[in-house]
């Protein structure tokens, strides 16, 4: 009887192990380590379409296929086996390569998670280009990165070094090419945007003894990939007159990735042998997602036609940020402290998990006695039955408030524009952008601005999300009304959507 | 004696033992200690409003930020004003510097010295990077048309530090259009220029194309055309695609298009970050009538729309819907400077005098230094030196000789040699090539090619209308794989030149095969036939027997 209890909960534990979904980066890694791109395969879970640029033979080739990532996680260590099925037609080249990694990760103290990735084993890996095989004989890899994860955003950096040798054909004496890449990881992952970007250095050196007389040449590419999921919110008019209302929004969610290279590399003579003369070559490549598209709920604010704010307003509705339809909208009505964390954490949303991810958890057999006991409120003032009681506990587990500092939170009372810009600044994380904590504002008002609030202005005035009044002024004491709210609220997804992959990808190409 | 050496010992032991506990300030600490002190004085931080190096006094906002308030300049001068009365350390982003480098907007950390003066500084920057377009600019200062659509005006000084792919350069390398990023510490009136960054591959503009509007796709953001042409070198052309053909809007694209249109649409592609040609403008036009293109130059433009050229009397105007292009970027109108040359497409209603421009573009004309040569190998010094018998030298449809020899240098990482059945290695250049007749292209007295091509000694002209190569494939830009498989152009309205009776005769269209070791031209470089593209201009050099094309130069 016991025996088969015990059997009965090593199933279940198995079960929960294999399917239970972990939220950790939603983007990173996703690209692999050898300066290619990809996107989700719209159907094959786990697979993506990848593509990187082969320079072995000292003249880029593109290859395309599949990357297939599996991740399992077991104690805070992930094993990743990255599975390769590369190939280009028509310069008859193939690529299988598979690579296991193992990353061990740390939190600090401070809640940034350090990761360390080696290699489990030598990768395997077979490229032929035109009847001509290259076999990896010796590899050495080395990933260090460090999160660091805010309120709305995960911020990752990191930086990987790769060593790989090939071994030409299968003569005795071999002819080698050796591929070193080190590279520098940027990524974000967040709801409204996800963007990893890597700069990458890779040098080839070929070690030709079989060719008459040996020779020896190297290349170089500068390779700069990025992926990215991105959404849009599009205004969709309506032809019919005779419909019950006007247009809608429609969000559009798609990946798009790019490879971008400048490599330079001898240019070869008739012969095949190298010449002194430096060939340049630059392309860029692509691959995106077709878009998904889903209908956003046309809220009934027809009061509100013509006014300024009403498509800010009608996208928060549509994207349910806004509790109910919008009859009742007002858009004078001041908002109390409560609503408006509630509206702030319903903008900001969770941060995606990394769908490649299965992580292995032991479970509890004991029923939790902490399951009955009686839930404790972050602040006095707020009564776990309070409709945005959720809401308000995860703005202070995040950090984004901390109450007035006597234990209480005054959710009665009405928001201010410094403590609404406080707590938006807070949870993007960025507050070093400014110094901190005596930073100066470029507002006429700066004095009459809280010192605590002082900061964040500065560091939302740089960002774009606030603007100054007809005098330059910020109004910190002025009041938040449903208008004013819903312009920050749309002008906040629309940094957290576009600006950031501008800064994590466009930049990073151009500059 | 003994007490007496005793007495020196102790002496000297007590000399320096006072010596070094002042000389340390050990003592001198040790008297500002207050009763329940746990911290060291004298350690003061802020921002810096105010640097005076020339008074030598530094001014800092109060610790909470506050202090920008007319009002509390008083205070500010009397509680945060430190001065500094010799030389002192001073760090800055972690670097040595000296004190004049500390800005408005750094934030700053102090250490006083007993007498309250400033003993060492250190200072941090918070440089803010604006990213945007080179609108206009002049010698010192220059306009930025920000991400957001907003201008803002920087003056620059000539040490303002001006760097394109990480190598110092001046604002005269800045080109209208280029993506610019400046990296500027802002307080109050001051505003501090730490560098500009030009973007390293200027991402010109890929096409100018016209059509009829078939529909616009809001689910997908593109358009949909029909009848397209493309603006190539002051003429619309077919393009290969047949049909409609759909064309993404760019993310930079920012108006939304009219509600309802028909008609014609002339827009700008660029290629994207995703390596997709996307429309970064367009320009929908209602208009049908006289349309046509022409080159001029431009003297002058008004206010009102009035765009003053050198040889033509019609009326030519513009308004907000006209493309703008200065050397492949899109620019306002205004970036355009009297006597450049313009390339221009118009149009105007049936009973109107005046024209509207739909497309400007105007292109400098590259300077190259190249000369190309042809002569007898006389010598070869192994990766040294060529030395030619004798030597012609190009001048527009003419050889010009010069019996003497001229000796040209061997560059490897430069010096091309590209043979008859494939490319070369200047290593193996030697003596065997003696008595050899080839084409040397120099800059200088440097070879930047050596072709064996054959003689070359007739010259034709002509559009380019398409390339192929010999197997019949059309030759494909993108495809890194160099073939040694000749490639054909095909020419329209070509002349060829009668060097007996000295004149041109037409001959409209002319298939010109071109030879892998020939050698092409193009906006001062030097490259192999992908460079041409439909709709250039060519003149071209040709083998008389063989009517091959040795030298093709695209104007």
């Amino acid at each position: 009887m016991k025996k088969s209890y015990f059997q009965v909960l090593t199933i279940i534990l198995v079960s929960i192990i294999a399917v239970t979904p972990f939220n950790i980066l939603g983007v990173e890694g996703s690209m692999g380590y050898s300066g290619g791109i990809s996107v989700a395969d719209p159907i094959e879970k786990s697979e993506y379409q990848y593509t990187e640029m082969c320079f072995l033979t000292g003249v880029p080739i593109k290859l395309s296929g599949t990357l297939t990532i599996k991740k399992t996680d077991k104690n805070d260590v992930v094993t990743a086996t990255y599975t390769y099925r590369l190939s280009n037609a028509e310069s008859n080249v193939t690529l299988n390569r598979v690579a296991i990694y193992t990353t061990t990760r740390e939190t600090k103290a401070n809640g940034q998670i350090t990761e360390s990735t080696r290699l489990s084993r030598l990768p395997t890996e077979v490229i032929n280009i035109g009847g001509t095989t290259y076999r990896l004989i010796e590899s050495s890899f080395t990933q260090s990165m460090i999160t660091d994860p805010k309120a709305a955003i995960n911020y990752h950096t990191g930086e990987f070094s790769e060593k790989k040798v090939y071994a030409i054909g299968t003569g005795t004496v071999r002819d080698t090419v050796t591929v070193t890449i080190s590279g520098r990881t940027y990524a974000y992952d967040q709801y409204w945007s996800s963007t990893e970007t890597q700069r990458i250095n890779m040098m080839v050196e070929a070690d030709l003894k079989n060719a008459d007389p040996p020779v020896k040449w190297g290349g170089a590419a500068e390779i700069i990939v990025s992926g990215a999921t991105l959404y849009q919110v599009d205004y969709a008019e309506n032809e019919p007159t005779y419909i019950s209302f006007d247009g809608g929004y429609v969000k559009k969610k798609w990946m798009e990735s790019t490879l971008d290279y400048t490599a330079r590399f001898p240019e070869f003579d008739k012969n095949g042998r190298p010449t002194d003369v430096l060939k340049t070559y630059t392309n860029t490549e692509s691959l995106s997602t077709q878009m998904e598209l889903s209908r956003l709920m046309v809220p009934d604010i027809k009061h509100l036609n013509g006014h300024w704010a009403e498509e800010p307003i009608s996208i928060l509705f549509g994207l349910e940020i806004l509790p109910g339809t919008g009859e009742n909208f007002k858009v004078g009505k001041y908002l109390t402290r409560r609503e408006f964390v509630g509206i702030l954490m319903n903008t900001l949303k969770d941060i995606p998990a990394d769908p490649d991810v299965r992580v292995a958890t032991t479970v509890n057999t004991r029923r939790s006695s902490s399951k009955n006991a009686p839930e404790i409120s972050p602040f006095k003032d707020v009564e776990p039955g309070d409709l945005y009681y959720e809401e308000i506990k995860k703005a202070y587990q995040k950090g984004i408030t901390l109450g007035d500092g006597n234990g209480n939170f005054r959710p009665n009372n009405y928001i201010t524009r410094a403590e609404a810009i406080k707590m938006i600044v807070s949870a993007l994380g960025l507050e070093k952008l400014a110094p901190y904590p005596a930073s100066t504002t470029p507002f006429t008002d700066n004095d009459s601005i809280p010192a605590y609030a002082r900061n964040a202005a500065s560091v939302a005035a740089i960002l774009g999300i606030i603007e100054p009044d007809y005098m330059g002024r910020f109004n910190p004491s002025m009041r938040l009304t449903n208008e004013i709210m819903a312009k920050l609220m749309y002008d906040l997804i629309s940094y957290m959507g576009s600006e950031l992959v501008k800064d994590y990808r466009d930049r990073i190409i151009d500059f | 004696m003994k007490t007496g050496k005793t007495f020196i010992i102790f002496a000297l032991i007590l000399t320096i033992a006072i010596c070094s506990t002042y000389g340390s300030g050990n003592y001198i600490f040790a008297e500002t200690y207050a009763p329940g002190q746990t911290e060291e004085n004298g350690f003061i931080s802020g921002v810096v409003k105010e640097n005076n190096p020339s008074l030598g006094y530094i001014t800092l906002y109060f610790e909470d930020g506050s202090g920008m308030d007319p009002a509390a300049a008083n205070r500010l001068s009397i509680l945060r004003t430190f001065t500094y009365g010799y030389d002192i350390p001073v760090l800055r982003d972690g670097y040595e510097t000296v004190i004049d480098d500390i800005r408005p907007g750094d934030m700053a950390f102090i250490k006083l010295d007993k007498d309250g003066y400033i003993e060492k500084i250190s200072a941090k920057s918070y440089y803010e990077s604006i990213y945007g377009t080179a609108y206009l600019k002049g010698t010192s200062w220059l306009i930025l048309k920000k991400d957001d659509g907003t201008f803002v005006n920087y003056t620059l000084s000539k040490t303002t530090p001006i760097y394109k792919n990480n190598r110092p350069c001046t604002i005269s390398d800045i080109v209208l259009g280029d993506r610019i990023r400046v990296l500027v510490q802002k307080n109050g009136s001051n505003i501090h220029i730490a560098g500009i960054d030009i973007e390293k591959q200027p991402r010109t503009i890929s096409g100018i194309y016209r059509g009829k509007i078939e529909f616009v796709d809001n689910i997908n953001t593109s358009l949909a055309v029909s009848q397209v042409q493309q603006f190539i070198n002051g003429r619309w052309e077919y393009t290969s695609g047949i049909g409609i053909q759909n064309f993404k809007y760019s993310s930079e694209y920012k108006e939304l298009p009219p509600r309802r249109f028909g008609g014609t649409v002339y827009f700008v592609t660029k290629k994207e970050y995703d390596g997709l040609d996307k429309i970064i403008k367009a320009s929908f036009r209602t208009t049908s009538g006289y349309e046509r293109t022409t080159r001029d130059n431009l003297l002058g433009m008004t206010d009102g729309g009035i765009l003053y050229l050198e040889n033509t009397s019609d009326i030519v105007s513009y308004d907000t819907n006209t493309i703008a292009i200065k050397d492949g970027r899109l620019v306002d109108i205004s970036a355009l400077n009297t006597l450049d040359p313009l390339k221009i497409s118009m149009e105007k209603s049936l009973y109107d005098s005046k024209y509207i421009a739909n497309v400007i573009v105007s292109e400098s004309a590259a300077q190259t230094g190249l000369v190309i040569y042809r002569g007898r190998i006389k010598n070869v010094e192994p990766l040294k030196s060529v030395t030619v018998e004798s030597f012609v030298q190009l001048d527009g449809v003419s050889w010009e000789f010069t019996n003497t020899p001229k000796t040209f240098d061997i560059d490897l990482y430069v010096s091309r040699l590209v043979e008859a059945d494939g490319v070369g290695n200047m290593r193996d250049l030697d003596s065997a090539y003696v008595k050899q007749t080839v084409y040397i292209v120099a800059e200088g007295n440097k070879i930047v090619l050596m072709s064996t091509a054959p003689y070359a000694d007739v010259p034709v002209m002509g559009r380019v209308s398409g390339i192929t190569t010999d197997n019949g494939e059309d030759d494909n830009e993108n495809d890194n794989a160099e073939t040694t498989v000749p490639s054909v152009l095909r020419l329209t309205e070509a002349r060829i030149y009668d060097n007996e009776n000295y004149v041109w005769d037409e001959s409209p269209n002319l298939d010109i095969t071109i030879p892998f070791n020939s050698i092409v031209i193009k906006n001062g470089l030097i490259g192999t036939v992908s460079l041409i593209k439909p709709g250039d201009e060519v003149r071209i050099m040709r083998h008389s027997q063989s009517g091959e094309g040795i030298i093709i130069l695209c104007q």
